[in-house]
């Protein structure tokens, strides 16, 4: 045995220190909510909008411990590091204002509301379960359809009973970060602390309760190359679809701030993927199954900080993922072409030869 | 025989077996096939992509990723059956996390290492190794694992300093076994591809003219510059460009003059440039250049006096020369532009002048040409590789370095001339630098230093010089002089090949055949060696090698007693002697170093047999006390 196994997450060191630098960045308190509206689609093929939250909760607990969490997630960095009991009462409020000043604009549009808390929904640590009751039932009576995210854990029968009180579980899809359905990859890249058995009890269980299941897919981890990467996709929807998954969220990597991952970008040791990428992996995905609502809408696309091709598609391919997110429609991918993508495609492979972390800002002179 | 012990670096590298044969080798380039799956084309190998895959004659060169998933698919024998023959697979670690994490870095290669020892891969394939973060004992453990290519990861190939790149490199091709070919990925950068194959990169890619065309680089017109036109058009410049280097590269290989390529290469940037001169500072095993071809090479600057073919014959000519018996006068005369040198106006009228000063005792003079970058050449060697076939820019002006290395090796060679020898300098101005370095060590009889020495008036001065000469007159010859000049540059070729330690008895030789047809000498009555004059090249037959002392520096020991097929197959050998090169001509003797039992020519280098563990490492050409292959 060469592989000692003390040495396997040696790297998590590195996460936890930059995790400390990252929270003492942190607000102590707020009570802001980041607002958006996407593109949305039903299970019945009504198309229309969603409008995304970020609750100022605790944010993930995961994080917060030693080892720092999640390799590439910078996420909690934006939630109040400490809020009072009253600020986190406040929240329904809150969300309820911002709600009606973003519908204004959509008026009946509206489908759906997508709540992130940069954590678990469902971890009373972060919302306390009053208010987490609260919120769901307020806009239970507002929206079709209500989104919420969470961790792998917090999937038990106690918190999926106090939602299904409150909401019929259909009109809730709750999304995991399962990231990758490749252990390994989540353990001594990711960093994640699921596993594939976690997981499968968890939508095995949803799905008993009738709750609708969104995977979350993480595209070009850290230590990676491209065409593991793009191969782990599209290999994790299969075996997220094969477990009845409802639908499946395509996550390019971004580089966010004080991650392990932004570390490694600044010193070559890591490149987020093409657009490219993304692109014939959303493809790929969506042709596994008709049913299977694929979202692939990636953060930062075209930036520097952010999955890019050569400057001049980046734009066009961004708005196509756009709008096939929120139609389902293949054709608005199809057909997509430039001349970096032969530049792409041909240099993949050498990039899987090469030590694979990066093929923007080579310089070759 | 000073035999010198062979050690290996580890039993289990001996018994690798790399699927790929050595069928020619200069230096670091070898051209070698792959046995199986069988692959014609030989290395280097420049992959185009075509489709997103690297494909040669048909068999693609596939990544795989090492997993638990992978070891279940390779449990069953049928997955070996299924990549055989159309694949070779390149195994990889599924993460490889960056250098700074070291220890997770190690945990991930040393887990890939372990799966890979389930998986037990066999054919041809190929595995990583990460020069910036492994020790090079680690590849040598490497090697017990049969891999036949090598695949050097640097992260970032533009961001490592060339001392490193160039040192790692060399390391890891003497580290390895000649037949392990070694991959460097993302490559194909104009100007740079050539280093890389010098250095005995077998394998290179096209990654780059694409890269570079993503960040409006061009390679138009072999430069490496920013373009600004667009990037459809940069990128198809690039590939054009790089596919002329490829085939430009293939036919250097082929011609023995991939350093003189790297010369005109590194002009194409100071970066280039940068690397070159690091390489020339470097020491490289001489021992792998041949000298056995015939295309002509070039120095063009000073960074040709490291031009390991004139490295390799410097050190060979100071190891193996030895002054030629019973010639009390050496003259030192300038080189001639036209080769060899004796066919050049010049000598003509320079040997016209020793003919008329010292008439039939004009064999009691031993003559040197005096050269840059070769330092000296003796008459008897003038029709060796690279004397025979070199050129240099004729001003008359030497540099400094020139005159500082060229000098050295003038002084060695007086080191090994006898007592009493008197040596005369008639050589024109440009040699006045290397002679004065020597003048003060050696005593010498200055007949002319200035310009036109073929002048009248210097021709004259050189007669007179000879002539005031006083000669005692105890020499005796046997032979007539003409025949003498021949045995004298005949043994000088041999030990040129065989060291200057093998003797063998050079009496009653009769010469038959005329240049430049190959001239076969016999010795009572039977054919003791062919000489073809014109490339300086002495094949020993058997009974030369029986009537010789044996003490060759060209030796091999076969593990058997009796040599059957036409070639020696490196397994067969227990041991060899380092001094070989390719090309060389080599003694085959049996395992105690008693008795030769054949005599051939080494397709691969001394140090190249050492570590090979299959293919052909001497081709036979006569057995001896045996009938011929």
């Amino acid at each position: 045995m060469r592989a000692s196994p003390e040495k396997a997450k040696a790297f998590t060191v590195e996460i936890g220190r930059l995790r400390v630098i990252s929270d003492s960045h942190r607000e102590k308190q707020h009570t802001k909510i980041t607002s958006w509206v996407d593109n949305h689609i039903l299970p019945d093929g009504t198309m229309g909008k969603a409008i995304a939250m970020v609750l100022p909760t605790r944010a993930c607990k995961y994080a917060r411990a030693k080892h720092g969490g999640c390799s590439f997630c910078t996420l909690p960095s934006d939630n109040p590091l400490n809020p009072s009991d009253e600020d986190l009462k406040r929240i329904p409020d809150n969300a309820e204002r911002m709600f009606v000043e973003k519908s204004k604009k959509y008026s009946d549009q509206i489908l759906a509301v997508k709540f992130y808390t940069s954590g678990s929904f469902l971890d009373p640590w972060e919302l306390p379960i009053e208010v987490r009751e609260e919120i769901l039932r307020r806009f239970s009576k507002k929206v079709r359809e209500i989104v919420i995210e969470t961790r792998c854990e917090y999937v038990i029968k106690k918190h999926l009973d106090s939602v299904k009180k409150v909401i019929d579980p259909s009109r809730v899809i709750v999304a995991i970060g399962q990231e990758t359905m490749n252990d390994e990859i989540n353990k001594r890249s990711n960093n994640k602390g699921h596993t594939v058995k976690q997981f499968e009890r968890a939508v095995r269980l949803l799905k008993q309760y009738g709750f609708r299941v969104k995977g979350y897919i993480l595209l070009k981890p850290i230590f990676v190359s491209e065409k593991l990467a793009k191969d782990d996709a599209i290999f994790s929807a299969k075996q997220m679809i094969m477990l009845g998954v409802d639908g499946i969220s395509i996550n390019p990597c971004y580089i966010g701030k004080w991650t392990l991952m932004e570390m490694l970008f600044k010193r070559g040791g890591y490149s987020p993927p093409w657009l490219w990428t993304v692109l014939d992996v959303t493809i790929a995905i969506k042709r596994l199954g008709k049913d299977i609502i694929v979202i692939s809408d990636p953060v930062a696309a075209g930036k520097d900080r952010g999955p890019r091709n050569c400057g001049k598609c980046d734009n066009s391919i961004k708005e196509s993922l756009k709008k096939f997110s929120g139609s389902q429609n293949l054709k608005y991918l199809e057909g997509i072409d430039c001349v970096c993508r032969n530049i792409y495609e041909n240099t993949l492979i050498a990039e899987t030869f090469s030590s694979g972390q990066g093929i923007f800002g080579y310089n070759g002179h | 025989m000073g035999a010198i012990k062979t050690v290996y670096f580890d039993e289990k590298t001996r018994v690798s077996v790399s699927k790929f044969q050595i069928i020619r080798e200069n230096g670091y380039v070898r051209e070698m096939k792959l046995v199986e799956p069988r692959i014609d084309e030989p290395t280097p190998w420049f992959l185009k992509s075509q489709k997103g895959k690297y494909i040669v004659s048909g068999i693609e060169l596939k990544p795989i990723f090492v997993d638990n998933e992978t070891i279940k698919e390779f449990e069953n024998e049928d997955k070996f059956k299924e990549i055989s023959g159309e694949t070779i697979p390149i195994y990889l670690p599924l993460l490889t996390p960056d250098t700074e994490f070291k220890e997770s870095f190690e945990y991930e290669y040393g887990l890939f290492l372990d799966r890979l020892e389930k998986i037990n891969p066999k054919g041809a394939f190929g595995l990583p190794f990460h020069p910036e973060r492994q020790d090079i004992s680690e590849l040598e453990e490497l090697v017990g694992l049969n891999p036949s290519i090598m695949v050097i990861r640097f992260p970032r190939l533009d961001k490592i300093k060339p001392e490193t790149l160039i040192d790692k490199i060399l390391e890891i091709r003497e580290t390895l076994p000649s037949n392990i070919a070694l991959y460097v990925p993302k490559t194909g950068i104009i100007g740079f591809n050539t280093l890389l194959i010098a250095l005995g990169v077998d394998i290179i890619d096209d990654a780059a003219p694409y890269l570079s065309a993503l960040e409006h680089f061009s390679y138009h017109d072999h430069f490496l510059q920013p373009s600004v036109k667009s990037m459809q058009e940069i990128l198809e410049e690039n590939l054009e460009e790089t596919w002329r280097d490829f085939s430009g590269l293939r036919e250097s290989v082929s011609r023995n003059i991939i350093w003189q390529r790297l010369y005109r290469e590194m002009h194409v940037s100071p970066a280039f440039a940068t690397y070159v001169k690091i390489l020339n500072k470097r020491r490289l095993s001489y021992s792998k250049f041949r000298f056995d071809h015939t295309n002509p090479i070039y120095f063009t600057g000073d960074e040709s006096l490291a031009h390991p073919e004139v490295r390799a014959y410097q050190q060979r000519l100071v190891e193996r020369y030895s002054y030629p018996k019973q010639k009390p006068i050496l003259l030192l005369v300038p080189c001639s532009a036209k080769k060899p040198y004796s066919f050049s106006r010049s000598h003509r009228l320079f040997f016209g002048a020793v003919k008329r000063a010292l008439g039939s005792r004009r064999r009691l003079v031993e003559t040197w040409s005096l050269t840059s970058p070769l330092g000296v050449v003796p008459y008897e060697l003038e029709t060796i590789h690279p004397a025979r076939s070199y050129d240099i820019p004729v001003s008359g002006d030497w540099s400094l370095e020139e005159v500082k290395e060229t000098a050295e090796i003038l002084r060695k060679m007086l080191l090994k001339i006898p007592k009493g020898t008197k040596i005369i300098v008639h050589v024109s101005e440009g040699y006045r630098g290397m002679i004065e370095a020597v003048e003060n060590e050696f005593d010498l009889l200055v007949s002319w230093i200035g310009t036109k020495p073929t002048s009248k008036e210097a021709i004259l001065r050189l007669e007179e010089t000879l002539k005031s000469i006083q000669l005692e007159d105890n020499y005796f010859f046997n032979e007539k002089t003409r025949h003498q000049e021949w045995i004298d540059t005949i043994l000088a070729q041999i030990h040129w090949n065989h060291g200057n330690g093998f003797e063998l008895p050079m009496d009653h030789l009769r010469f038959h055949g005329r240049s430049p047809k190959p001239i076969a000498v016999q010795r009572k009555g039977e054919h003791y060696l062919t000489w073809t004059e014109n490339r300086g090249l002495v094949r020993l037959f058997p009974p030369a090698i029986v009537e010789s002392n044996k003490q060759t520096v060209s030796w091999v020991r076969f593990e058997g007693d009796k040599i059957s097929g036409s070639s020696v197959f490196a397994p067969g050998i227990s041991e060899v002697s380092e001094a070989i090169a390719p090309g060389d001509e080599v003694i085959i003797f049996d395992k105690e170093g008693q008795q030769a039992l054949a005599v051939g020519n080494a397709i691969m280098s001394g140090l190249s047999m050492k570590k090979v563990s299959n293919g052909a490492a001497v081709k036979v050409r006569k057995r001896i006390g045996g009938e011929s292959p």
